[in-house]
């Protein structure tokens, strides 16, 4: 699993992906971690099946036993379902994720995981120096979804938004935002239900400062693709099934 | 086969046996309520002989005693087949945080921080072998309890002697009371051929 620092200052900000082992048929996800000191905390870990790829990547990084928490986004598997696995190892891990999935992220491991919920309007996370905001993206596409806002290091860590479905091995970063949007296209149509909350994120996020989108899955956009894609999202149609696709 | 795949298959084993144990806990519960009737059956036909089948009315209400313990033995089972299930998850869920720190470990050899994660796999080791033992105690005291069905399931049988032997005094009755008898006996070869089948199903859920 590829390891790339996204920002390094007083803590740091790392992306961990492009896992060359992960089996074929699952969706290839990006993890992040920001070490803080003593503190890290990491977002949407991903699935089972790549566990001991991220926690050998995570640990490249940070200590075990400064791994004190864990964000997810939302309730898909691909983002959380290895939960089980991490509590099992580290039972005093906090899970941060939105309180309306408690109950259902709650299957992924035995229970009893100590869950801080986060309330729709959001909230934040302080780690050791730095704090971290939650920026609620409901509807983007899960009905309770969160992305990670980093007002200093002026990362947005967006989730689903701005995913794009492509090949193996791809770069961490948009090069050319023309033909990345055509990976961007169907998964943003068709897994994104809502225009209305598509504009109210837009609105938002316009006002944050942003130098990195850091998507959950694809590529990152940095600099001007930030407000190209911004733009581009802006324009698309989405929650095409409720016309049959 | 890796020591994964290994585990995930000793494990697919243990919840079908588990669950096989349940299903068949669940046939001995309505067998045990066909006792229980073909016992009240019995009654109403000893009343109905009156003086001629004296001697059959402490006999129904043993057999229905019979199955009342057998009702409440599968209960006390089935409440700990289910104890053993979550037992066998959590067995899971640790062997396979293990393993994967395992593959974790091998892949990372060159980091400063190989020492920390080794102390956290020997903690989940001993914490695995603690609750083997924990884990055994609670599948020998199922044993025991299916042991404790058989005790009932012999008296059932002793029973069932009686019964057809108070039967030949019952006179126009005897042939219905004999049926009460004959019923109680398959009843308990039913259920004497399930617990076989789910004793054998307990022994293999040794866990690795």
């Amino acid at each position: 699993m590829i390891t790339q620092t996204l920002y390094d200052g007083s803590y740091q900000w790392v992306v961990m992906g492009r896992d060359p082992d992960k089996p074929e048929k699952i969706i290839d996800t990006n993890q992040y971690i920001v070490i803080d000191g003593d503190r890290t905390l990491l977002i949407d870990p991903g699935g089972m099946e790549i566990f001991s790829a991220v926690l050998a990547a995570t640990l490249s990084v940070s200590k075990l036993e400064h791994i004190t928490d864990i964000f997810a986004s939302h309730q898909d598997p691909d983002i959380i379902s290895s939960l089980g696995l991490w509590h099992e190892m580290l039972p005093d891990i906090n899970l941060h994720a939105s309180n309306l999935w408690e109950g259902f992220i709650r299957h992924f491991s035995s229970g009893d995981v100590n869950y801080v919920p986060i309330p729709d309007k959001g909230g934040s996370i302080r780690l050791e120096t730095t704090e971290l905001q939650y920026i609620p993206a409901h509807y983007l596409h899960s009905s309770a979804n969160f992305n990670i806002y980093d007002p200093n290091a002026r990362i947005l860590m967006s989730g689903d938004i701005g995913a794009a479905l492509e090949a193996p091995g791809s770069p961490m970063y948009v090069d050319d935002f023309d033909s990345h949007k055509e990976k961007m296209q169907f998964f943003h149509k068709r897994w994104m239900p809502s225009n209305e909350a598509k504009k109210d994120w837009i609105r938002r996020v316009r006002d944050l400062d942003i130098d990195i989108i850091a998507p959950q899955h694809g590529r990152l956009f940095k600099g001007d693709d930030v407000k190209r894609f911004l733009d581009w999202f802006e324009d698309l149609d989405v929650g095409i099934a409720i016309h049959g696709s | 086969m890796s020591v994964d795949q290994k585990n995930m298959e000793a494990s697919a084993r243990q919840f079908l046996a588990i669950a096989s144990v349940q299903a068949e806990l669940f046939a001995v519960k309505q067998i045990s309520r066909r006792i229980s009737l073909s016992a009240k059956n019995a009654k109403a036909i000893a009343a109905r002989a009156g003086s001629q089948a004296m001697g059959f009315h402490p006999i129904t209400d043993f057999i229905d005693d019979v199955a009342i313990n057998i009702t409440q033995l599968v209960e006390r089972i089935n409440a700990e087949a289910l104890k053993l299930s979550s037992f066998a998850i959590a067995n899971r869920n640790r062997s396979k945080t293990i393993e994967e720190m395992k593959v974790s470990s091998r892949n990372m050899v060159k980091y400063a921080d190989h020492n920390g994660m080794k102390k956290r796999i020997e903690e989940l080791e001993k914490k695995k072998k603690q609750f083997m033992v924990g884990y055994k105690r609670k599948n020998g005291d199922l044993l025991e309890l299916l042991a404790e069905i058989r005790n009932q399931l012999q008296a059932a049988e002793m029973i069932c002697t009686t019964s057809r032997t108070e039967a030949t005094r019952a006179g126009d009755f005897q042939s219905n009371l004999e049926v009460v008898a004959d019923e109680v006996s398959l009843a308990v070869n039913n259920i004497k051929e399930t617990l076989q089948s789910s004793k054998y199903h307990l022994s293999q859920l040794s866990l690795r």
